[in-house]
């Protein structure tokens, strides 16, 4: 009977991160709109526009990086030897960086008007520099960690 | 051979691992833009009203100036719209055959017209009652040829009285509606009663006596308003979702 080796087990919790990833980005776009903006005045069409579209994005970005790694051949630098586990690492901190973009948008807004809007433009800003190219390489990761290694051919038995 | 290892072999396309992954995903970002959408809308929708009926209140004290004669407000709970007209001497407060109409909105079935405390509808919703005392000319708001305010007389009719303490969430320009009441127009986005819930407040000459219309939002105790007040707020505003 064939057994299989810990490391042939297949994995299954990949897409519980790429989810929480995903919407994690909601926090960090859609606060804004609903915390800062808490006056009379309406919401700009423009910055529901931007806002939607950076989480669509994000998402069509996640889902295709992290395809392309799991199709990718290409052999990874030796930093990257265990991209799983530090696809995971980087997914875990892109996640908390959204949140806590979220709460500190929530809970600065409804206080100081401009002060909260000139904090949301910043956090969108560091959000496309850092978080958005931090969450395409965590996917990637994530996907290169379901590819095994190729194994060297079974020599038969003579 | 395959180099990739066995994982996600597929030459065809996709596998069904990938596409139950792909669809979470799809998922995850339809829920989520489904419920930060629906918060919005509700919440533009309320806004975009109450401003559309302040700003009638703003226009028909600018027509009683610009017309230098008396201009009314009326709401009218049974058909649910606001009516403007120019009121011609000698002022009666009726619109009367022949006075011309300023403007007309209606009130849309998802507001309701409630103070703090009391029934959807009730005396109080609309509180700009008795002139001249006449105690059956209620629901109206009458802008002199000044642009001053018309004082109503009713009893839940009087003016705000100062918060006791102002903070951060209840700041300078708050008032506090006493217990009798206070003179305003209090528009709801829920009917039901208590703190979960959106509401509003137009009035005119809450300080001052020179016709100065105002905007603020009821906020109750438990979410930041004063203990023992009823206190009302100018923004930014705090919302119930």
């Amino acid at each position: 009977m064939e057994t299989q080796t810990p490391q042939r087990r297949p994995h299954r919790t990949g897409w519980v991160i790429l989810v929480l990833m995903v919407a994690s980005n909601f926090l960090a776009w859609m606060e804004p709109l609903v915390s800062v903006t808490a006056g009379i005045e309406a919401v700009a069409p423009m910055q529901l526009r931007l806002s939607l579209g950076a989480c669509l994005l994000a998402a069509a970005l996640v889902t295709a990086t992290w395809l392309t790694g799991r199709h990718s051949s290409s052999h990874l630098p030796r930093a990257f030897s265990h991209p799983r586990p530090l696809g995971f690492r980087l997914a875990l901190a892109t996640a908390a960086v959204n949140i806590f973009f979220g709460i500190a948008v929530a809970a600065l807004g409804p206080f100081a008007s401009i002060g909260a809007y000139r904090f949301s433009l910043a956090i969108q800003g560091l959000w496309f520099l850092f978080v958005l190219p931090g969450e395409v390489v965590s996917a990637y990761l994530t996907g290169r960690g379901t590819v095994r290694p190729a194994q060297p051919p079974v020599e038969e038995a003579a | 051979m395959n180099s990739r290892g066995s994982a996600p072999v597929s030459t065809a396309g996709f596998t069904s691992v990938e596409l139950v992954v792909a669809m979470a995903i799809v998922v995850s970002v339809f829920l989520f833009t489904l419920a930060y959408l629906h918060t919005i809308l509700h919440r533009e929708r309320t806004k975009a009203t109450v401003r559309d009926m302040y700003s009638l209140v703003l226009a028909t004290r600018m027509q009683a100036v610009r017309r230098d004669a008396n201009v009314v407000l009326e709401v009218d709970l049974a058909r649910r719209e606001m009516t403007a007209w120019a009121d011609a001497p000698p002022s009666n407060f009726v619109r009367d055959d022949g006075e011309p109409v300023i403007g007309v909105r209606p009130i849309p079935p998802f507001l309701s017209l409630q103070a703090v405390e009391g029934p959807v509808d009730g005396p109080d919703s609309v509180a700009f009652d008795q002139y001249g005392g006449d105690a059956k000319l209620v629901d109206r708001i009458v802008f002199r040829s000044n642009g001053g305010l018309l004082l109503p007389q009713a009893p839940n009719s009087a003016p705000p009285g100062r918060p006791k303490r102002f903070t951060s969430d209840v700041p300078v320009t708050s008032v506090n509606c006493r217990d009798t009441g206070c003179r305003g127009i209090f528009l709801a986005d829920r009917p039901g009663g208590g703190p979960n819930r959106n509401l509003f407040r137009i009035s005119v000459d809450d300080f001052g006596r020179v016709g100065k219309a105002s905007l603020l939002k009821w906020l109750p105790p438990g979410q930041g308003g004063n203990g023992g007040e009823r206190n009302f707020v100018p923004p930014p505003w705090k919302w119930v979702d």
